[in-house]
């Protein structure tokens, strides 16, 4: 400061220099308070979602005219005048807060991934070229079953909307906290916990991958030969609890690599 | 085994509340005046933040985002609440110090004395030892303003920090 008699700085720093937040408190508060507000966010968003809805309708247009599937609120498209156009005619078209019916009971709504972000969702894939859909994440809510359905179909509007990101509603989360099992020496596992994995390689340039995956999947993973064993790509762990472990080979890992790693993972707790 | 794990979010957050908390605290303390509103300021902070946790974590400086939302939270709260505090260039009645420690919350009350906007352009421009450009973009205001804003307060409460600290404001 340029007025050495006036040390407002100074006089700022002692005044507080030994007052000290309760951060432990500050912390759960926080992590309590902000979880609310999340789900305040997500509300508001669908909120939002139906508004378009409706001002798509008032305004004499379709969904249809933005996407090449069918808007929710089906009655009132048919009123639409507007002819139907494809998706990629209109693609540049999404807007956040687009709801839109993906057949089979499925709503996709629209978002920007900055928003996505904030929301306790799972994105579950993404087109990895650029296009109208880049920004975007759908999240697609429905019949688990359906969901599934699409994804394994290939979440088919990614293909009109390039770039599209894929969502389903709930935050992932991961089988277990922590590492779950040590790796014998030589190997080296870099964990994604969220996703239940573990990509190792080993001293000598092997590739295998870990799959932390739910003991009810254990009978037809430690009974299937195609799943597990020698000749499939993969062994099985023991049944650890709630959990079990497939290792899964990769380039530049033999098949006794393989089942080495396997047998040698050593489980934590 | 060499890995590198997937922390839980909460985690790494309260990693983020532990290196930042005490920091925040006390500007939400020279700003607010008061204890309470000062844990309760910063707490909203905090909260708006793990709100959007996974998008802060990834920007250029988490606790710049940190303080500047907590420095629009107060400008925002002080709007709303329309507040009837009025800002004055007279002193407080009763500014003595007397060398005793106690006093030193007169400077919380002198600042107090002005307006809430002045008030964070003061504590962000010397308290955050942020820049004039830096100080209105993180609350909104041009640099003119900021500067004007500046010198009029330091202008009100020079003499009373002058009772407060006459050790460092008298030859």
């Amino acid at each position: 400061m340029s007025d050495p008699q006036f040390d407002l700085s100074t006089a700022l720093r002692d005044r507080v220099a030994d007052e000290h937040p309760d951060v432990v408190r500050l912390t759960a508060d926080a992590i309590a308070e902000g979880s609310r507000l999340r789900r305040r966010r997500h509300v508001v968003v669908t909120a939002g979602a139906a508004a378009a809805v409706g001002a798509f309708v008032a305004g004499g247009l379709g969904l249809s005219q933005l996407l090449a599937t069918t808007a929710v609120d089906e009655a009132s498209l048919g009123a639409a005048s507007a002819p139907s156009t494809s998706a990629s005619a209109s693609a540049g078209a999404l807007a956040t807060g687009q709801t839109v019916d993906l057949g089979n009971g499925l709503t996709g709504l629209v978002v920007t991934n900055a928003e996505a972000d904030t929301m306790d969702i799972t994105i579950q894939g993404a087109s990895m070229l650029t296009g109208p859909g880049t920004g975007f994440t759908m999240i697609v809510s429905g019949p688990e079953q359906a969901v599934q359905d699409y994804w394994s179909a290939g979440f088919p509007i990614g293909q009109d909307y390039p770039g599209l990101r894929f969502a389903t509603e709930g935050l992932r989360q991961g089988l277990v906290d922590s590492v779950p099992v040590e790796v014998p020496a030589g190997w080296t596992c870099e964990w994604f916990l969220i996703d239940d994995k573990a990509s190792c390689t080993s001293d000598d340039g092997g590739v295998a991958g870990l799959v932390i995956r739910p003991a009810k999947d254990y009978k037809v993973w430690s009974t299937s030969p195609d799943k597990g064993g020698p000749g499939s790509g993969a062994y099985v762990t023991d049944l650890h609890g709630d959990i079990f472990i497939s290792v899964q080979s990769g380039q530049g890992t033999t098949d006794a690599d393989l089942e080495k790693l396997a047998t040698s993972l050593t489980w934590v707790s | 085994m060499s890995t590198s794990n997937a922390r839980p979010p909460t985690e790494e957050f309260a990693d983020f509340v532990h290196a930042t908390g005490s920091g925040l605290y006390r500007t939400a303390l020279l700003l607010t005046g008061d204890h309470h509103l000062a844990e309760d300021l910063t707490q909203t902070t905090y909260a708006r933040i793990f709100a959007s946790w996974r998008r802060v974590r990834r920007a250029d400086n988490p606790a710049a985002y940190a303080r500047r939302v907590l420095l629009n939270g107060f400008i925002s709260h002080r709007r709303l609440r329309r507040n009837t505090e009025t800002p004055t260039s007279t002193l407080p009645d009763d500014p003595r110090s007397d060398a005793d420690p106690s006093a030193r919350i007169d400077l919380l009350v002198a600042l107090q004395r002005l307006s809430p906007t002045d008030r964070a352009v003061l504590v962000a421009r010397y308290w955050e030892d942020r820049s004039v450009s830096q100080t209105a973009a993180d609350l909104g205001l041009t640099e003119t303003a900021v500067r004007t804003r500046s010198k009029r307060a330091l202008e009100r409460l020079r003499p009373l920090v002058a009772v407060i600290f006459p050790e460092r404001t008298m030859p």
